[in-house]
């Protein structure tokens, strides 16, 4: 059709070794500053619960030592601060290489995320309507069967010794069974109240609070009634450092709570992006012909609709759900990586060390998967990291529109509180202040990458 | 070029006909359906007869009684400006409303000139359904109405939505009626006639006798207010913030892109790519909050408006401003001014990310070409250095600038959906955010519609000004 | 004896260090050349060696920063494009010389492509390719000769006529990429010829052409000479095309001219070791050879080299600080009409040395 190559295509820079890409990709102050927020927002993602929480973590009442706070523990809060417990009791296997390291880290999380997952699949089951399975159980099982077979990848493609695998394997069991049997049940409604009330009853003999003392969903409507006081919309002040929303609750605990929707729906949501469009593009790229063509079409009809309005009209219609959410984001996000991928493999399946391998009668999946894939797989890294900042941003946009999680905090929805409330300014700055934080972090080391990953850079 | 353009629009059709698809049906396999309460069973709104007649009505006029392939198949059909006429589509001309009107006229209870016009339209869309010619219609409809009782089986030729049970239920009601002693066979007859009407109304089948040429149609909101006049009125509104948004991204691109590239490794070249750094990441909802918050409120400045793009005195304002006594205050900002006032600020907040992704390309392509050898060459002419610059390393800048076209577009058209939503701008972005938000399926489509052409549109505009601008681009 | 056209006298261009902050690289040190009008100057050498450089300094084309013009004069005898430039001639004043290094952009430019005009080694991507062969060719004649648009199209016209390009007037609507490489080469030969300058510095011109256009275009170039009495300072490191082309040659190495004498003399009796090696590490053809010889196998230094003169022999790393000859070599007139880089053995002999100059042309085949 066309003579010269379209110009958006733009061809892939010739890669380096992935290591020294690396290093020189932390050697760059953009990345270390992208880097460091994304891991200060992972820490804050896991010690949500820990840092604000209207929950004493310890108190005695009535001469009983209690805590509130761990008896209000949700199994994803467990599931984080377990996965973290490995990752720092990994760090300290100081001879076991860092790869193996990080393998074992996603095998064990990957253990807790499935028992945990299996827990939840099971409660749904028992209480199933009966018209039918509810799409939320569906979505689990997905999940479940998802977070086993990325295990069992690990555990094959893995060099590792078998007496390695026996251990990791064992400590994961030992983990997920852990999990499974704790008594994790949190009450499954919080009256928030009950604890300033108790203190100030006097019933309270001592307690430790969190540096925090408000969860995200403490409305605090018991402060009219107590001290004559309208909560909402207050000033930021010493009790909340960024104030309280309308509906009285404290900013800064819901922005602290929000990261853990942040990223995950950016990570998720690009994996399963990065995901569809290797298959898809890799495909296409593979077998070019009447694939590519039929290929090429699906990609220009998702690259004709716009994202933000398929998601501001799936939600409409199907209702607010994060998992949903992540699925759509995933499902109409491939497009970029399925043309980059398809690109690339039509640039490799000529390559003579492809043609050998098939004169060798290597399989076909072998030759997709471990012959072309990881040569032509980095670049999409760098995709993968501005893929990220923008899910994050569509995300807030959702919530911004009113269209996002009504109970759980994100900071989209904390802004769109701002723009009814003028005055409350901890509210008008902040939460887009940590959205273009993060963004900016992901953007910041997506151009890293690509720097780091660019010939012409590297000889510089 | 002209078989390319051709080639290209033709290639256009199946792809937007996947984009509607994907749309119409993740809508039509929803659970609560579309139209939101409006349909719904257990909606407060749906009770009694009314509410039925409502649902009912909407049914016709979207088809949804319809299988759902047959659904979308017949909204395609409907803005299609090739296609199959719809029953409603059907108009007589005047010999035949004569024939039809005589037809009818010596029914008794046609006393008024109105009822027989609506008895008319009755056989207009009878025969529209029936397929059937205006004087047939029109025996057929006297038939019935002259014994009305019996004359129910006429809906069955208007492919009824009523059941069995309904219709004998009809049918004992009209009997009764007939048997009233004062005006009786009247009242029956009118009776049947409106249901007739009723049930020949929302022109909902296909008559698939023979594709012609029609207007295209873009169907009825949830209100009933045609989505054709309501696009029309938002478009322009759409239109006029990326109009004023897209050169001015090109115009602060190219021109920071140039200087930055000119004078690299510059004070200027070194803050201005922080700065855009920084604008990239900036998310669009926060800033218009910032904005609207500190510079659109009297509790901070209130140096702007917050919301629309006019104000409420707008239409008595002169267009132009104008000074002196006449005017009492001296200054009046007039309408033009007063429109760009209130652009202000959700210009801003569309253009300021192009500016940082547009300048980069900009800057970076500018780097390239003005260490090619072409520029060496120039150079070695005896071209002066602002001739290199804009003639010779612009012109080929250019051309990156160009492929960014067909990712600012839609671009542009997806930070409406939110800038209009932040300044209450009643454009196109709200509207489709606005329809989502009701289930209005034919809003949502005629949204779909336009992202889809307008996103493919500015891929075709892309390769076409590609194409002009590099020779070495030729698409035969 | 008749005046240069050029004298390039001490020059030295060097260059920032990369990744050594205040350090910089000396690209070329004490370069001297001369051409006279209608001779061929081939400057021979490896990469790396200054020729690109030095030919670029006659035109200013240096980007300065990060490039630096350290010292010398080019002086130009050919005439200023306009009355402007020549009142620069108050500096250097030489038999009406102008040192082009004194010039500013605005007198600079009045001379590029109008007195002194350059081809390039890379016809591929010399031209701009958004613009037709006929506006790039006219733009050179507009800028320098005032004629109108139509006079300028006759001008491009005939100068792609004089390059061999038939039908010339289809081709300037053409653009570059719908010609061959050996046809841009003309095409570039052509815009540099169409304001008749004195001089042509061709940065190996042929490189990236296919043997038979090769000599074609050098027959061209030659063909070209003699009707306009042309000087031309030919870049290359092609010795057939030097034998060949060149009425005097230079060897550069290391940003220093070695070895400079007419073609005769430098191809039957090279002196400097250098010249040596690299006249022996070309290839002969017919001659079977277990390994061909490296410029370092060849690099000795002739049995009847003058004894009033030093020269050492190769250094395996040379540098523009130390290249042959040591610190304090100059060129030297070891014999009538052939210079050398070399250091006297006695300093009071040539203490002060000749620039090299050379008003030889070859006979006429």
């Amino acid at each position: 059709m066309t003579k010269a190559a379209p110009p958006t295509e733009s061809s892939a820079a010739p890669r380096s070794l992935i290591g020294a890409a690396a290093l020189r990709l932390l050697g760059g102050w953009g990345a270390r500053a992208g880097l460091s927020w994304i891991g200060f927002l992972v820490l804050t993602a896991v010690f949500a619960p820990v840092v604000a929480s209207s929950h004493p973590w310890v108190w005695k009442v009535g001469g009983q030592v209690s805590s509130p706070w761990l008896r209000h523990l949700t199994v994803t809060d467990a599931v984080l601060l377990l996965s973290f417990g490995v990752a720092v009791t990994l760090l300290c296997f100081r001879r076991v290489a860092a790869g193996r390291r990080i393998a074992a880290w996603a095998v064990l999380t990957g253990c807790l995320t499935a028992a945990a997952a299996a827990g939840s699949a099971v409660d749904l089951w028992r209480e199933r309507a009966a018209g039918g399975v509810p799409m939320v159980f569906l979505m689990v099982a997905v999940l479940l069967a998802a977070v086993i077979g990325f295990m069992a990848l690990i555990a094959v493609s893995s060099a590792a010794s078998w007496r390695g695998k026996a251990v990791v394997g064992f400590a994961g069991l030992l983990l997920a069974g852990g999990l499974a049997a704790a008594p994790i049940d949190p009450p499954v409604s919080v009256v928030y109240s009950s604890y300033r009330e108790a203190t100030a009853a006097g019933a309270v003999d001592w307690q430790v609070l969190a540096p925090l003392a408000y969860s995200p969903g403490d409305y605090q409507r018991d402060a009219m009634s107590a001290t004559g006081i309208d909560a909402r919309l207050k000033k930021p002040s010493l009790a909340h450092p960024l104030g309280t929303d309308e509906s009285g609750a404290d900013v800064l605990s819901r922005m602290i709570h929000a990261t853990r929707i942040a990223l995950a729906i950016g990570l998720i949501a690009t994996g399963i992006a990065v995901v569809i469009g290797i298959v898809v593009g890799g495909l296409m790229g593979y077998f070019a012909g009447v694939v590519d063509l039929l290929g090429m079409r699906l990609v220009e009809v998702f690259s004709a609709i716009p994202v933000i309005f398929l998601l501001i009209m799936i939600v409409a219609f199907y209702g607010r759900n994060l998992y949903l959410m992540m699925v759509i984001l995933g499902a109409t996000g491939w497009v970029g990586y399925a043309t980059f991928i398809r690109a690339e493999f039509l640039k490799l399946r000529k390559m003579d060390y492809v043609q050998a391998a098939h004169a060798c009668g290597v399989p076909l999946w072998s030759i997709l998967f471990r012959h072309m894939l990881p040569n032509g797989v980095t670049p999409v890294l760098v995709l993968a990291s501005f893929g990220i900042a923008s899910a994050i941003l569509t995300e807030s946009t959702l919530s911004f529109l009113g269209l996002g999680l009504v109970e759980e905090p994100s900071w989209g929805q904390l802004l769109n509180q701002a723009r009814r409330a003028g005055g409350q300014w901890g509210l008008t700055l902040f939460p887009g202040l940590a959205i273009f934080l993060t963004v900016f972090a992901y953007n910041l080391v997506g151009e890293a990458m690509r720097d780091a990953l660019d010939p012409k850079a590297a000889g510089k | 070029m002209l078989s390319y353009i051709v080639r290209r629009l033709l290639l256009l059709i199946p792809t937007l006909l996947g984009v509607l698809a994907v749309v119409f049906f993740v809508m039509a396999f929803s659970p609560g359906g579309f139209g939101g309460t409006a349909l719904t069973q257990d909606g407060a709104q749906s009770q009694g007869e009314d509410a039925k007649r409502a649902r009912k009505a909407l049914e016709r006029r979207y088809g949804l009684d319809l299988p759902k392939a047959a659904q979308f198949g017949r909204w395609i059909n409907q803005v299609s400006p090739v296609g199959f006429r719809m029953s409603g589509d059907l108009t007589f001309t005047d010999d035949q409303h004569a024939v039809v009107e005589a037809a009818l006229s010596d029914l008794e209870f046609n006393t008024r000139p109105a009822r027989l016009q609506q008895a008319v339209a009755a056989a207009r869309t009878l025969a529209g359904y029936a397929g059937m010619n205006a004087a047939d219609a029109g025996a057929r409809l006297r038939k019935a109405l002259s014994a009305p009782a019996q004359g129910v089986s006429v809906l069955d030729a208007l492919d009824s939505a009523l059941t069995g049970d309904e219709l004998a239920q009809l049918k004992t009601e009209l009997t009764a009626l007939e048997a009233l002693p004062t005006r009786g066979a009247e009242r029956a007859q009118l009776e049947l006639l409106r249901v007739v009407s009723f049930e020949a109304s929302g022109r909902s089948r296909i008559r698939f006798d023979r594709p012609a040429f029609k207007a295209p149609d873009l169907g009825q909101t949830l209100r009933g207010r045609s989505v054709g006049a309501l696009l029309a009125e938002r478009i322009p509104v759409t239109l006029l913030l990326n109009l004023l948004s897209l050169p001015l991204i090109y115009a602060v691109a190219i021109v920071s892109g140039i200087y930055a590239a000119r004078y690299k490794g510059g004070v200027f070249d070194i803050s201005s790519g922080a700065t855009f750094l920084g604008l990239w990441s900036v998310p669009v909802i926060w800033a218009g909050v910032v904005l609207i918050t500190y510079f659109a409120n009297e509790q901070y400045f209130r140096w702007f408006p917050a919301a629309g793009l006019h104000d409420v005195q707008a239409s008595s304002m002169a267009f132009f401003p104008s000074w002196g006594e006449a005017n009492g205050s001296g200054f009046e900002r007039g309408w033009l001014l007063d429109a760009l006032w209130h652009l202000v600020l959700p210009v801003l907040c569309m253009t300021y990310g192009g500016f940082a992704v547009m300048s980069k390309v900009m800057r970076g392509a500018m780097l390239e070409n003005l260490s090619a050898d072409f520029v060496r060459t120039a150079r070695a002419k005896g071209v002066s250095e602002r001739r290199v610059l804009w003639q010779h390393a612009f012109r080929n800048s250019v051309l990156p600038l160009i492929t960014m076209v067909s990712s600012i577009l839609p671009a542009l058209f997806v930070g409406a959906f939110v800038v209009e939503t932040i300044f209450s701008i009643n454009g196109m972005g709200k509207l489709g955010v606005d329809a989502a938000f009701q289930k209005d399926r034919e809003l949502v489509m005629a949204t779909t519609l336009m992202g889809g052409v307008l996103g493919l549109a500015s891929e075709l505009i892309r390769d076409v000004c590609y194409a002009i601008a590099d020779p070495r681009v030729s698409y035969d | 004896m008749a005046e240069p056209l050029i004298s390039i006298e001490n020059l030295a261009v060097s260059f920032p260090a990369r990744g050594k902050a205040g350090e910089r690289n000396q690209a070329v040190r004490d370069v001297n050349l001369a051409v006279y009008p209608g001779q061929t100057l081939a400057v021979v050498g490896e990469s790396g060696s200054g020729k690109s450089v030095s030919a670029m300094s006659i035109l200013q084309l240096i980007p300065t920063p990060p490039g630096r013009y350290d010292q010398g004069r080019i002086l130009w005898r050919g005439g200023s494009g306009t009355a402007d430039a020549a009142g620069q001639h108050a500096q250097g004043v030489q038999n009406d010389a102008v040192d082009l290094l004194t010039l500013n952009d605005k007198a600079m430019r009045t001379i590029r492509g109008n007195q002194i005009a350059m081809i390039f080694q890379e016809p591929m991507t010399s031209l701009n390719p958004v613009y037709t062969l006929g506006e790039q060719i006219m733009e050179a004649v507009l800028l320098h000769r005032k004629v109108s648009r139509s006079a300028a199209r006759d001008i491009a016209a005939s100068a792609l006529r004089d390059v061999g390009i038939a039908a010339p007037e289809q081709r300037l609507k053409e653009y570059p990429h719908q010609l061959s490489g050996g046809m841009r080469q003309r095409i570039m030969i052509a815009m540099a010829l169409a304001c008749q300058p004195r001089l042509l510095l061709a940065d190996e011109p042929t490189t990236a052409l296919d043997v038979t256009i090769q000599a074609q275009i050098l027959e061209l170039l030659r063909t070209l000479q003699r009707e306009k009495d042309m000087g031309i300072l030919l870049i290359t490191h092609d010795l057939g095309v030097v034998a060949e082309n060149a009425d005097v040659v230079a060897v550069m190495f290391a940003g220093r001219v070695v070895e400079f004498a007419n073609v005769r003399e430098l191809f039957n009796r090279p002196r400097h070791p250098y010249t040596r090696g690299l006249l022996r590490s070309m290839p002969v053809l017919g001659r079977r050879a277990q390994r061909l010889d490296t410029v370092m196998d060849g690099a000795t230094i002739p049995d009847d080299f003058p004894e009033k003169f030093v020269v050492k022999p190769h250094d395996p790393d040379p540098s523009p600080a130390t290249p042959y000859g040591g610190e304090d070599a100059r060129l030297h007139e070891i014999e009538p009409g052939h210079w050398v880089l070399c250091t006297p053995k006695n300093p009071q002999d040539h203490s002060a040395p000749a620039f090299p100059r050379l008003d030889y042309r070859r006979a006429q085949a």
